[in-house]
């Protein structure tokens, strides 16, 4: 059910990809998600799939778990698929039936889109299984660090992030208690109109927001008690640098952005 | 004295300025390396203590001394909270980070301790909670018993010498609550750590040198456990549910017929084969 959502998760292992400096891993993941947007041919989207299937192969991450990732928000692939091959005109029609037109253009859109939303997902589910919310938010913290002359709260921000990631299997895993509690007393999640739907999911929201408030409320008190006092004179467990290997992982970066520039 | 409480008043101020006193005129004093107990019913101020001894709470009147540091003096926050460490009832609410080792480094980075002498702390606390294989893992993967043994190691990472625990076996399986309330006990004898244990649990009490019964705020009874317990009238007014061996005690002398007190079973099974 719910809780076997695995987006924002980290599976910690010992592999290449775990081991690049998450700064490193942040960077070449805001250039690839850019990029993809300027991908407009076959052999770009070929270049980017052999590129992710590299990281895979290289992150000891188990293909069914990144299947996983993206069956979690299959429904926004699908309907942004329907969307695009239902309501985009083109010249060639290749399939006719009353009122239903699909035209050779729409259908390319389509897996275009779909396409690109599942290696979005893919790009970013590989970040947070391979980083852990510490190392995300220590690489935030230290690469937007500048701004903190600016009084722009960096560490704060960070924090916020990191505590967001921290909860979200604590929250799923309370969803489902309350889904599975609630249908016991009769409730139903899947039926009726959209309408009976939404309102279905107020006896699980009012819940689960309650306790995410007293959560919250507990875990700053924790906070508080284990002497957090904002950012200032705060040591970190991990000093980051730049290895080796993190040059490899740019350059395969780099190569990838000339491939998709060429192909286009 | 590590703690020293002296009459000290606690009142929650609603929001229409109504004072409600959470403690009255509390003494309390433990001294180094002591394990005491502190019981009492729902609502009776447990947790209003507990706040007071980490400096989250400061007393309305009155003061408390945490090894001979004011809690009303800002500048010794830091300080009290690092003596005074704080385990809380709920697991999940009390790791902030998604590696356990990373959880454990918190209390530490928030002090500025060098990143080595962190790295050691974390090698320290993990190995007194017997989680040293867990160093990689995520919390939310681990049995409540296990998280609560995380946090332990996070309180211990700060070296306090005082660990406050507010109910943290409350939520925790049978299993989970015998390994927790062992290492309290670990920790104070062998680590030297005075121990404060706040729960309605009176079993949980076995391993405490001392035991402090709250009522609606105010201390009514302290002492020696086995002087405590067998306090019946004290006990039944609190509402709290005596251990098993004294609840037997107790009936037994209901009959006339005379025993020893004690809270130890082997103890009780002694004292009942010499029965004529
Ligand atoms: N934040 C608060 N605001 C107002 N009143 C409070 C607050 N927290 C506690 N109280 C009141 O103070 C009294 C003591 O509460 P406290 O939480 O210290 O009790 P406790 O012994 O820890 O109880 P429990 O066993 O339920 O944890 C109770 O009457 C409670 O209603
Ligand atoms: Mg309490």
């Amino acid at each position: 059910m719910i809780k076997n959502m695995t987006i924002g998760q980290y599976f910690p292992a010992d592999s290449f990809v775990h081991k690049l400096d998450p700064r490193t891993k942040l960077i070449i993941t805001f250039i690839l998600i850019i990029f993809v947007f300027l991908i407009h041919s076959l052999p770009g989207y070929i270049s980017m799939v052999a590129f992710l299937a590299l990281t895979i192969a290289f992150s000891k991450i188990s293909f069914r778990l990144v299947l996983k990732s993206i069956r979690s928000i299959w429904f926004v692939i699908f309907i942004t698929f329907i969307l695009n091959i239902f309501f985009l005109k083109g010249e060639e029609i290749l399939f006719e039936w009353q009122f239903i037109r699909i035209y050779r253009e729409g259908l390319i859109k389509a897996c275009e889109m779909a396409g690109r939303l599942v290696i979005l997902v893919i790009i970013s589910s590989m970040l947070t299984y391979t980083t852990s919310a510490k190392e995300i938010t220590d690489a935030i913290e230290i690469l937007f660090g500048p701004l903190k002359k600016l009084r722009f709260p960096v560490h704060e921000m960070a924090l916020m992030m990191s505590i967001a990631l921290r909860f979200i299997p604590t929250l799923l895993e309370e969803t489902d208690r309350i889904m599975k509690a609630q249908t016991a007393r009769g409730a139903s999640f899947d039926t009726g109109g959209l309408i009976s739907r939404i309102k279905g999911m107020l006896p699980i929201l009012i819940p689960l927001f309650i306790s995410a408030f007293k959560r919250a409320e507990d875990l700053a008190l924790a906070m508080e008690a284990r002497c957090y006092h904002g950012g200032d004179n705060r040591t970190r467990l991990v000093e980051y640098h730049y290895k080796f290997r993190d040059l490899i992982a740019f350059a395969l970066t780099a190569l990838e952005i000339v491939i998709i520039l060429i192909a286009k | 004295m590590i703690v020293e409480a002296n009459g000290v008043r606690f009142a929650y101020v609603s929001d229409e300025g109504k004072y409600t006193f959470a403690l009255n005129d509390v003494d309390i004093t433990i001294e180094q390396g002591e394990f005491v107990t502190i019981l009492g019913h729902n609502g009776s101020g447990k947790s209003t203590f507990a706040k007071l001894v980490n400096a989250l709470n400061v007393p309305t009147n009155g003061e408390i001394l945490i090894d001979g540091m004011d809690t009303r003096d800002e500048d010794n926050l830091l300080d009290i909270r690092k003596t005074a460490g704080m385990v809380f009832q709920n697991p999940d609410n009390q790791l902030v980070a998604t590696i356990v080792e990373e959880d454990i480094a918190f209390g530490p980075e928030n002090l500025g301790i060098p990143r080595e002498e962190i790295r050691e702390r974390i090698d320290y606390a993990l190995s007194v909670v017997h989680m040293e294989k867990y160093r990689k893992h995520a919390p939310h993967m681990l049995s409540g018993g296990q998280k609560q043994r995380i946090a332990i190691a996070g309180v211990l990472a700060m070296k306090p010498k005082i660990i406050v625990f507010d109910e943290s076996t409350a939520m925790l399986d049978p299993k989970g609550r015998k390994d927790v309330l062992n290492i309290m006990r670990d920790l104070n004898r062998n680590e030297g750590i005075t121990i404060i244990l706040i729960t309605h649990y009176m079993e949980e009490a076995v391993y405490s040198d001392r035991v402090y019964i709250l009522d609606d705020g105010k201390v009514i009874k302290q002492g020696d456990p086995v002087d405590v317990f067998f306090d019946y009238d004290t006990i039944e007014k609190t509402g709290l549910t005596l251990p098993f061996e004294a609840k037997l005690i107790r009936d037994m002398e209901k009959t006339g017929v005379a025993i020893r007190h004690t809270l130890d079973t082997e103890e009780l099974l002694e004292g009942i084969c010499q029965l004529k």
